[in-house]
């Protein structure tokens, strides 16, 4: 009887380890799959979803955070994954965090990878959709790389082409890889574009100089560049320049016309610019009037001693004379 | 009761020196390969998923198909060249209820118990294997190894072991209970029973991971 109980209580006991073991296990994979920890749910929305499954880890900064509850075709275009976070890393997590596809490893599964965005946002809510940055898609980038081979393969056809023609042609190329002539004017090319830079060194040192100068001097230009005064004054000139060139337009506009009416017109200045008889009337009556006031002359001076008006013209000297030295006494 | 305690603590022993030694060995044989491609940080998560996926679950069941199920079959079959059998049903006994009921029963029950402690002999097993040429913090091991294990592993294999249990029982008592000609009918029935019992267990193991994959979970 005793080794019945001994029996049973073995057996007993190896059944319990057993199913303790086994608990065991179920409780740390499940721990493992967040099952026993509280979450909450965000959403990431990706064009490409490869390789990602639901239960795959989701990293935080490559921390483990939570995993990946679903993942759901919405459209032709999206792939909706609905990562499970646990609620104590909730406050690390901002709307601005950005969800990507990364692999664990070089070989390993793939992960979804949480990094921290670019400002500063409000802690992650429920349910809330955070921004995604599309993985690379090997397809893709191996298309890319296959254009590239391509155009290497193309360009590394020219270069030879190109440079089996620079050794069996005498063109340029092949002179100045072997013509020793070419080579030294071409040294000497050189040592004169040196000098000449030299000299464009001095040219713009000495123009700094002069700028420096104008800059922090007392000359015109300084001046002109630097006194606001000045600049009001000359911008008043120009204003009035412009305004005289303006008259001056006028004026030489109404005496245009005035030339034109008086090229064409009938009035006394077109007669005498053009009448050549008038001309010689008025010369004629210039000279008579020259000869009448030489004889108005003689006239008055006989007027002068002729005793009836003698005393007239007596009058007037004294009186001018008187007028004379009350000028100079008041100088 | 009895026929638990013949078939889990008596098969411990062997079940669990077979589970360490393939844990080993998995893990050693593995390694090179897997450092050639610069994977050898997926040493535990491999070998805890190969463990207890297939591994345990099968060598379990192999062991018992030939431990146990042999041994039930010489029982049965001794006891039925020697009319033990016809005696219970001529006293009005039910042979099939004490004989053949409760050697089923035990092997489908003790079956998955012992796959359990198999897949933990096992993983020490890989540990210290993991261990050997490199070292390998505990804490890491147990992290990766169930960092690698989902339910999807662990479901599937621990519904197989019971029907690999029930297979077990059900061969070894069918071939013992109708096993004739003396006792070298006994010894054929045995051979039979062992050897209907592995291949049942097989097919039993390519059906149950068909069904897993179809359901999407591999």
């Amino acid at each position: 009887m005793d080794k019945v109980i001994r029996k049973n209580i073995l057996l007993g006991f190896f059944v319990f380890i057993g199913l303790i073991l086994f608990i065991v296990g179920i409780f740390l994979v499940g721990a493992k799959s967040e099952m026993f920890k509280k979450t909450f749910t965000i959403t990431a929305k990706f064009s490409n979803a490869t390789g990602l499954k639901a239960g795959s880890n989701v990293r935080y900064n490559g921390v483990k955070v939570g995993i990946v509850k679903s993942v759901t075709l919405i459209n032709d275009t999206l792939v909706q994954v609905d990562l499970q976070i646990e609620e104590v890393k909730r406050g690390f997590i901002h709307n601005t965090a950005v969800a990507s596809i990364a692999s664990d490893g070089l070989m390993g599964d793939k992960i979804v990878n949480i990094s921290p965005g670019k400002s500063e946002g409000e802690v992650v809510k429920n349910n809330e959709i955070v921004q995604v940055q599309n993985p690379l898609i090997i397809d893709q980038v191996m298309l890319t790389l296959s254009k590239s081979n391509e155009n290497i393969k193309v360009i590394t056809e020219n270069l030879k082409a190109l440079t089996s023609d620079i050794v069996s042609n005498n063109g340029t190329v092949q002179s100045l890889y072997k013509d020793t002539l070419m080579a030294m004017n071409l040294k000497k090319s050189f040592s004169n574009l040196d000098a000449i830079t030299g000299k464009v060194l001095v040219v713009s040192n000495t123009l700094q100089q002069v700028t420096a100068q104008i800059q922090h001097g007392n000359g015109l230009l300084s001046e002109v560049i630097n006194d606001t005064g000045l600049a009001n004054n000359l911008a008043y000139t120009m204003d009035k320049l412009k305004e005289t060139s303006d008259e001056l337009i006028k004026v030489s506009g109404n005496l245009n016309k005035t030339v034109q009416s008086a090229n064409t017109g009938k009035g006394a200045l077109n007669m005498l610019l053009s009448d050549t008889t008038l001309s010689s009337n008025v010369q004629q009556s210039i000279i008579n009037i020259k000869k009448a006031s030489v004889g108005l002359n003689e006239n008055m001076e006989a007027l002068k001693h002729n005793f009836l008006t003698r005393g007239y013209f007596r009058k007037q000297e004294k009186k001018l004379k008187k007028e004379l030295k009350k000028e100079q006494a008041g100088k | 009761m009895n026929q638990c305690y013949e078939i889990g603590i008596k098969s411990f022993v062997l079940v669990g020196i077979t589970a360490f030694i393939l844990g080993l060995v998995l893990v050693m044989q593995s390694r090179p390969t897997m450092m050639e491609f610069g994977a050898g940080s997926f040493l535990p998560a491999m070998s805890s998923i190969s463990i207890v996926r297939e591994i345990g679950p099968l060598v379990t069941a192999l062991i018992c198909a030939g431990k146990i199920g042999s041994g039930i079959s010489a029982e049965l079959g001794s006891m039925k060249v020697t009319e033990q059998i016809d005696a219970m049903e001529v006293s009005g006994t039910n042979p099939f209820k004490y004989l053949v009921a409760t050697r089923i029963i035990a092997t489908t029950l003790m079956i998955p118990i012992l796959t359990v402690y198999a897949d933990f002999i096992s993983l020490i097993g890989a540990f210290t294997g993991s261990n050997i040429k490199d070292d390998v913090n505990l804490h890491f091991y147990v992290n990766r190894v169930f960092e690698a294990l989902h339910f999807t592993d662990i479901g599937p294999s621990f519904t197989k072991t019971f029907f690999f249990g029930f297979t077990i029982g059900l061969v070894g008592c069918t071939k013992g209970y109708n096993s004739k000609k003396g006792t070298e009918g006994v010894g054929k029935a045995a051979n039979i029973s062992v050897v209907v019992a592995m291949v049942g267990v097989i097919i039993i193991d390519m059906v149950v991971t068909q069904i897993t994959s179809m359901l999407g979970y591999l």
